[in-house]
Parts: structure tokens; C-alpha cells; sequence
């Protein structure tokens, strides 16, 4: 379409990820699909949120770095993704930090008040 | 390449750059760029803005951890593992369609974004199953959560226990609705999106050196799924 432009500075930058490559990200990421589902039903107890949390924290990197293509992607754009990342980390510590030096508060009251005597 | 040369004369067929390459970009590089980068930021506040219902949901199971290990019950897992499936292999048509549009493929990319809006289309219609499903047995968001006997003996049976010991698990459905709504009104608009590549698409607007488009929704799309691979176990997979 464009042939002639092929050769200008700035006009080349389609860099198609192999079929092969997305083939198997696709494979991994339904291969993990069901590995979480099969883990949930071991019953192993309080590890399992960890368990799938690390499974979807796999999944989401590979969806992430070949899939959106962030293995290729300028320098700023992978700061954009990761940063947004860690202020989600540091929201999430504060609000879980918050609540646990207020936690006694919640605990007393349940002790005060038991299940039946608050209102529904 | 210089446009100044041309400027003068406000004719737009007198510029010697392409129709698809904006005014101020010097080339199709530098706009593609800029493009992507205006989409990332947009992405990472779609991340911060599902942050806050996340936040809810570990605050809330944090210190009501019974009410979800009992919640979880109301959900069907097969549906969503296949709404998983359904997403993942979407995102993949999504990927190669814009591999299909970064090597002029018009066929295939045309197939992939229809493939892509199907996926959604099931997804949605899976989901709509699923509200419907719990909108007969009374199990609604907040005050109006009123379940039926049937829904809580099914619970309290799949727990082992008797039904009055089940607590009031309004929290969780609010919650519930709220993160998978949200993330069906992304779903909804990502449709929207990929009928309008589709139109472009078409019309025949993409080539080597123009993707940017394709590339945009591709990324938002990505990440509607990367939300989806976190409510699937959150909501689903609690034991």
C-alpha cells in the first residue's frame, strides 16, 4: 500500500508478534485457568487465596507483557503500567493498615454486641 | 520529511504526508507514540479505578472471611470458568487482530474483530444468565437482599451447615455487583469500540504504517480482561 514509505525514518513500527508465540501465551493462559480452578477444589485450606493469587498474577503478566505487547513497548509506558501497579499496592496497605489499628474497636463491639441483638 | 513547505497554501490534498497522519505529527512514528501514550495513561487510571473496589473487597473479606466462604456457594464456578475461557480466547483474537492489521491483512483482521465481538457478546449473555439466575432467588445488592429458602438451604447444604446458622451476606452481593458490573459496563464499552474498528476496518482505514487504533482498543481490551483474571478466584474460587 504504502511501499515507498517503507524505507522513510519514522515509518516503520508495526512489529507483529509471532502466531506461534500467541498460540502459546493463549495455551498457558487456559492452562492456568483450569490449574486454579483444579487447586480451589483441593481444599488447602488458608493458602488457596495465595495460591490463586499468584496463579493470577502469572496469567495477568502474560497477558500484560506478550499479549500487550510491553516486552516491545517504550521504556515510559512499562513506568505507566508498573507504577499504576504499586500506587494500587500502597492504597491497598493503608486502607488494610488502617483497618487493623481500628480492629479492636470492630472486636469489642461484636464481643458487646452478639449476632441476634443488632438489627438485620 | 518537511510540511512546511506546503502550509501556506490551507489545501489538504497539497500536504505531503499521508491522510491518516495528523497535522502536528512529524511521522507516523511520532503519533503512533504519542497515541500509545495517552492510552497507557488511560489504562493505568482504569487500573486505579477498579483499585478502590478491590480495596472494598480485601477489607471486606479480611474481616468477614465467613461471609465469603459461604457466599461463594451462590456462585456457579462452571459459569465462570467458561466466561474465563470465553474472555482469554477473545484477547487472543484481539492480539492477532492486530498483528493481522500491522501486516495488512484485511481478511483476517475483518474475522478476529468479529471473533472478538462474539466473544464479548457470550460473555454478556453468560453474565446476564447468571444475574438473572440470583435476581430469582432474591439475592440482590445491600437492603434488597432477601433470599429465597431454596437459595439458602442449597447454601447451607454445599456448607454443611443448618440454614440459621448462615449470616446475612448482603455485603458480598453488594460487592459482587458492583466489581462485575462495572467490568460488564467495560465489557459493553469495548463492544462499542471494536464495532467502530470494525467499521474502519471495512472502510480500509489500517495499514503498516497506521494501526494505532487497533492497537488502542486492543489494550483496553487486555485489560478488561486482566480485571476478569482477578474477580474469576476472588469471587469464585473461595473455599
Amino acid at each position: 500500500m504504502h511501499h515507498d514509505e517503507d524505507n522513510k525514518p519514522g515509518y516503520d513500527l508495526g512489529h507483529p508478534a509471532s502466531m506461534k508465540l500467541l498460540w502459546g501465551v493463549f495455551g498457558a493462559l487456559i492452562f492456568l485457568t483450569f490449574l486454579t480452578v483444579w487447586v480451589a477444589d483441593q481444599h488447602l485450606g488458608e493458602i488457596d487465596l495465595a495460591i490463586s493469587m499468584v496463579i493470577a498474577g502469572v496469567k495477568a503478566s502474560l497477558v500484560a507483557i506478550f499479549f500487550m505487547h510491553l516486552n516491545h513497548d517504550k521504556g515510559i509506558n512499562r513506568i505507566v503500567m508498573v507504577g499504576s501497579i504499586l500506587f494500587f499496592a500502597l492504597f491497598l496497605a493503608v486502607v488494610l493498615g488502617d483497618a487493623a489499628y481500628y480492629q479492636h474497636n470492630i472486636t469489642n463491639y461484636t464481643i458487646d454486641n452478639p449476632i441476634g441483638s443488632i438489627g438485620e | 520529511m518537511s510540511s512546511t513547505a506546503t502550509h501556506d497554501s490551507h489545501d489538504e490534498h497539497g500536504h505531503d504526508h499521508p491522510k491518516w497522519l495528523a497535522h502536528h505529527f512529524e511521522t507516523p512514528q511520532q503519533q503512533f507514540e504519542a497515541g500509545k501514550f495517552g492510552i497507557w495513561l488511560f489504562l493505568a487510571q482504569e487500573i486505579l479505578f477498579f483499585s478502590g473496589l478491590f480495596c472494598a473487597y480485601t477489607y471486606y473479606r479480611s474481616n468477614h472471611s465467613d461471609m465469603f466462604q459461604y457466599a461463594h456457594h451462590f456462585l456457579d464456578t462452571k459459569m465462570g470458568a467458561i466466561n474465563t475461557v470465553v474472555l482469554i480466547f477473545s484477547s487472543f483474537t484481539m492480539a492477532t487482530a492486530v498483528r493481522n492489521a500491522q501486516m495488512e491483512n484485511k481478511k483476517w483482521l475483518i474475522r478476529n474483530l468479529w471473533i472478538t465481538l462474539a466473544c464479548a457478546g457470550a460473555f454478556m449473555v453468560i453474565k446476564a444468565f447468571e444475574y438473572s439466575h440470583k435476581f430469582t432467588e432474591g439475592l440482590y445488592w445491600g437492603n434488597a437482599y432477601n433470599p429465597s429458602e431454596s437459595a439458602l438451604h442449597h447454601v447451607a447444604e454445599a456448607a454443611g451447615v443448618s440454614v440459621d446458622m448462615l449470616p446475612n451476606m448482603k455485603q458480598f452481593f453488594s460487592i459482587y455487583y458492583c466489581m462485575t458490573g462495572l467490568h460488564g459496563i467495560h465489557v459493553l464499552a469495548g463492544m462499542v469500540a471494536i464495532g467502530w474498528l470494525l467499521r474502519r476496518a471495512y472502510r480500509g482505514d489500517f495499514n503498516r504504517h497506521y494501526f494505532t487504533a487497533v492497537d488502542a482498543v486492543g489494550l483496553y481490551w487486555h485489560i478488561v480482561d486482566l480485571v476478569w483474571i482477578f474477580l474469576f478466584p476472588l469471587m469464585y474460587l473461595i473455599r
